[in-house]
């Protein structure tokens, strides 16, 4: 099966405030952004994020987050050299999170050349659809992040290939 | 690589819904509490003054690893009140959605959570390092099941195709029939599974617990059945609410289900095993027998064999059913409201789902009751806390932790209908 080089991918429920907020990016940006660009939104189970970007290039995550900061803040995390749970085993009952899919995927040796996460710091995981309005107004500066990391990838692939 | 640590918590995993406190004094187990966390009370209320046909959409998103179980219990429910049969066709494909379900949460469960436990690691991650073919055969057996679950349901995570009366589009043939290579793939290694998860050390305990699931007349129970128990219960999901109820408990927010005189219940993979051992597929009644699984199994850690056997009854259970598959019309019925109380259970991955809804002649829903399964396996999970904490009072804390969430994890409780744990508390004054 061929594998994208590139791939974007938005994470989270949408049932649960601005837990949402990857999957939205991810809907806006596969609208936008040319069609060589695969995005995908999910769920973010380990599982399905593993097997969605084994074998891939660079690929770009964005999802809602917790502990970066104020509200609508959005930062950049190289995940193959910084770790996002500072707490060992992540504490939940079934899902397997991000930082264990990463985990796991580099235990397995499934993981891409590269590994970014554009973090959005939530407001709310409240039950409900919608995203708050910090959050909302992240949105532009969320797709010029994920804009400036697909340009790079697209400039290191042209160096490569010279 | 230098490693940076920034503290981020995901959310779907978001913290202190739910803990577990263990009091140890004088080397006497004194209290056992398992607190936990319950949507379904939030989605009652949001029920209230919505259409019925509303019901499935909404209460999906109570749980992200099994909406189809709130999705099925909510489309029988409104069915039965209404007096509908759906077709054969809709029939079966909605067990086929249920077979998807149960693969993907129970691989999910077995490999990736409660395995470690047993092979004595502390994540699937560091177990992955040492079994990377159990880690990639359970995330393959699981990916079989979500894509069940995106061909029929319409996509992974709450389903959108499911409606009253039937679904909105019947898949296409072809669609469901590229599955079939990899669930025959499927059915050979949740085979395989059964004979490892039976090859594992169980801590002896063995107890004479009151079992509670469906028990339908022909097949293994997922979406049908009368709801039947080992000590004597046969009744119509109609008698739920006369043979059960729930009680409050100081500590915890949830509400305690048990049986009308008080006894709690267990319901789930092993309630399931006990009432219908009979009704096992032909390899599903093979690999028990091969395994030595008798007539009955009362080890709460043989749960994960359950789960495995259950998975190879489902992969059965999905090839059959694409086999026999033809895309009928219509792909439902119309179901007409009436001012009535509707009611079903259906087979959770973790157990009985019961659904109740009081419906007026607009069709609008007036009251609505959700009972899930972790919620009524609560007082025997607290139980066998005591039960297991008594029996490992010598060992040391971290030793305790460990079997204490191993015997949690026998009834893998569901992050948004029950428990995000585990936070264990021992106090040894």
């Amino acid at each position: 099966m061929n594998r994208p080089d590139v791939l974007v991918i938005g994470l989270g429920n949408p049932s649960r405030g601005d837990d949402g907020v990857g999957r939205k990016a991810a809907l806006e940006l596969r609208r936008t952004l040319n069609s060589g660009t695969t995005v995908l939104d999910m769920l973010g189970e380990a599982s399905e994020l593993i097997d969605a970007w084994k074998n891939a290039g660079k690929v770009v995550l964005i999802d809602a987050c917790q502990g970066l900061g104020k509200p609508g803040d959005v930062r950049r995390v190289d995940l193959l050299s910084e770790d996002i749970n500072g707490n060992g085993r992540e504490i939940s009952s079934h899902g397997l999170g991000l930082q264990e899919a990463v985990n796991m995927a580099l235990a397995l040796g499934d993981v891409p050349r590269e590994l970014i996460l554009v973090g959005i710091e939530a407001a709310t995981f409240e039950h409900g659809d919608g995203l708050s309005n910090k959050v909302k107004s992240a949105l532009p500066k969320v797709f010029e992040m994920v804009a400036k990391e697909l340009a790079e990838s697209k400039s290191v692939r042209e160096s490569e290939s010279a | 690589m230098s490693t940076r640590t920034i503290k981020v918590d995901y959310l779907a995993r978001v913290e202190g819904e739910g803990s577990l406190l263990v009091e140890v004094n004088n080397n006497r187990v004194e209290d056992v509490r398992l607190s936990i966390f319950e949507p379904p009370r939030y989605f009652e209320a949001l029920l209230r003054g919505r259409h019925f046909s509303e019901a499935p959409d909404i209460t999906a998103r109570i749980c992200g690893i099994c909406p189809v179980a709130y999705q099925m219990s909510a489309v029988h429910a409104m069915e039965r009140a209404a007096e509908v049969e759906v077709p054969k066709p809709v029939r079966d494909l909605r067990r086929l959605l249920y077979c998807g379900e149960w693969i993907a949460s129970h691989a999910l469960h077995v490999f990736m959570l409660h395995a470690p436990d047993f092979l004595g690691y502390d994540d699937a991650v560091s177990m992955a390092r040492d079994h990377s073919d159990l880690v990639r055969n359970g995330l393959r057996l699981k990916k079989i099941g979500n894509q069940i679950m995106s061909v029929v349901g319409g996509r992974d995570i709450h389903p959108i195709n499911v409606r009253v009366g039937g679904f909105y589009a019947m898949p296409a043939l072809n669609e469901l029939e590229e599955l079939t290579e990899e669930l025959k793939w499927a059915c050979d290694w949740a085979h395989e599974s059964v004979r490892w998860a039976a090859s594992l050390t169980f801590p002896a305990l063995e107890v004479p617990y009151t079992f509670v699931s469906l028990r339908h007349d022909t097949e293994y129970p997922m979406n049908f059945g009368r709801i039947a128990s080992n000590t004597g219960l046969d009744i119509s999901v109609d008698a739920y609410e006369a043979d059960f109820r729930e009680m409050h408990k100081e500590h915890s927010t949830a509400l305690y289900s048990v049986l009308k005189d008080a006894d709690p219940y267990l319901t789930g993979p092993l309630a399931r095993f006990n009432l219908n051992r009979d009704l096992l597929t032909p390899r599903a009644a093979e690999a028990a027998k091969e395994v030595g699984l008798g007539d009955r199994c009362l080890n709460p850690f043989k749960s994960i064999i359950l789960r495995c056997l259950e998975m190879l009854l489902a992969c059965e259970e999905a090839l059959r059913l694409i086999k026999d598959y033809t895309p009928a019309e219509p792909a439902w019925v119309d179901v007409d409201p009436k001012d009535s109380v509707a009611m079903a259970a259906t087979e959770a991955p973790r157990g009985l789902l019961y659904h109740r809804y009081n419906i007026d002649k607009e069709g609008l829903i007036s009251e609505a009751k959700i009972v899930p399964p972790t919620s009524q396996n609560q007082t025997i999970m607290e139980d066998d806390l005591r039960r297991v904490a008594e029996k490992t009072l010598h060992l040391t804390e971290d030793e305790m932790q460990w079997r204490c969430e191993q015997a949690i994890r026998n009834y893998d409780p569901c992050i948004s209908c029950a428990a995000h744990f585990l936070d264990l508390k021992v106090s040894r004054t």
